[in-house]
């Protein structure tokens, strides 16, 4: 009789903590689902939970960061740009979150908007030759060039 | 107290689960998808592939010169780069160097030549009074471009000074089937007739551009 009550009891906490952990972890679970169809290509299918989770302000990082690749990825730049902007005012100075952030404006056409943000980042850093590229052609295509090849020269370690 | 042993089976129970489900478990992972990119991603830039982005920014801001320097560091170090001998070809045409632009256009394999070079070829060619190779290049171009009226235009003024009359008419007249209103064009059409003595097609193609 003990022994069964044991087994009874183990199983019935089993199915108690399953059930609590689903309740509980719901929103882990919704995560986790996102990331799976991130890493399927369902994008599309991806950015209302991330959006629903970013809302809910679970794991903002990580969701913002999975709700602006989602929206990148389905090509509305405008919305993943408002994901990474929310994103970089969540952590700021966070030099990836920047990068990524200017490669959308690139992207979107905002050379000049990705070219204060790569600025900004060679200031921090000013050895950093994929930023002074990347900046380099954000000046080339504002029309800049002479401060374009000044940026080139300095990339090539030349004098202007 | 005959509860103990299932209270502690429990408790193990569940503090497997949420260790092994929770943020902290092996299982989580703090990121999705792609790796983060880092201003240090892609830091390993070649000397070449810059001073190629620096090659043409000097040609779009008119410092050919320089540009053309650029191209030939480049090109000493990359001989394999057709494309940027391409557009050092054309900014060397920029120059009015001609002569330099086509050497440069001769040393690359022609399968790797785009409707562009080829082009440039054909007029730096009849340039050359090379109207042979111009009106092969002129042919290949015009079969993947049909539509360029102002390259056929030269490609039919080129046949007519080689005395092609009857190809020379040809071309014009498909230039004209899409520009019937073109007036110089008309005029050029009919001189090319008159050289092949018809007169009278000659008189009449002048009479409509002076309508």
């Amino acid at each position: 009789m003990k022994v069964l009550s044991f087994i009874l009891s183990i199983i019935i906490l089993a199915l108690a903590t399953a059930a609590t952990y689903r309740y509980l972890k719901q929103d882990w679970l919704l995560y986790r689902s996102a990331e799976e169809l991130s890493r399927k290509g369902a994008w599309q299918q991806a950015i209302p939970i991330c959006d629903e989770l970013a809302n809910k302000g679970f794991r903002t990082k990580d969701t913002l960061k999975l709700l602006g690749r989602s929206y990148e990825e389905t090509g509305d730049l405008t919305m993943a740009i408002d994901a990474f902007r929310k994103l970089l005012a969540a952590n700021p100075g966070d030099a990836g979150v920047e990068l990524e952030l200017a490669g959308l404006y690139d992207r979107q056409g905002d050379h000049a908007g990705a070219a204060d943000i790569y600025l900004a980042l060679l200031a921090k850093e000013p050895g950093n030759r994929a930023v002074a590229l990347r900046l380099a052609r954000a000046l080339t295509a504002l029309g800049r060039y002479d401060e374009a090849i000044l940026r080139y020269r300095a990339i090539l370690g030349e004098k202007p | 107290m005959n509860r103990s042993p299932a209270c502690l089976a429990a408790t193990c129970l569940v503090a497997f689960l949420v260790f092994f489900a929770g943020p902290l478990g092996p299982f989580a992972r703090e990121n999705s998808g792609r790796p983060d990119a880092s201003p240090a991603a892609g830091q390993e830039i070649p000397d070449w592939m810059a001073r190629w982005e620096l090659a043409r920014v000097l040609s779009y801001a008119g410092r050919y010169e320089e540009s053309v320097t650029e191209y030939k560091k480049l090109l000493k170090e990359r001989r394999d780069l057709s494309k940027a001998k391409i557009e050092l070809s054309k900014v060397l045409f920029r120059q009015k160097k001609g002569g330099e632009a086509l050497a440069v256009l001769e040393g690359i394999d022609a399968r790797q030549l785009d409707a562009d070079s080829v082009l440039l070829m054909a007029d730096l060619y009849r340039d050359r009074k090379s109207y042979d190779r111009a009106a092969t290049l002129y042919r290949e171009y015009l079969e993947k471009r049909p539509g360029d009226n102002p390259a056929r235009l030269r490609f039919a003024e080129m046949l007519s000074w080689e005395k092609h009359y009857d190809e020379s008419l040809a071309e014009y007249r498909k230039i004209l089937a899409a520009l019937p209103e073109d007036v110089q064009v008309r005029r050029k059409y009919a001189m090319v007739l008159m050289w092949s003595k018809k007169y009278g097609e000659a008189a009449a193609e002048l009479r409509r551009t002076l309508k």
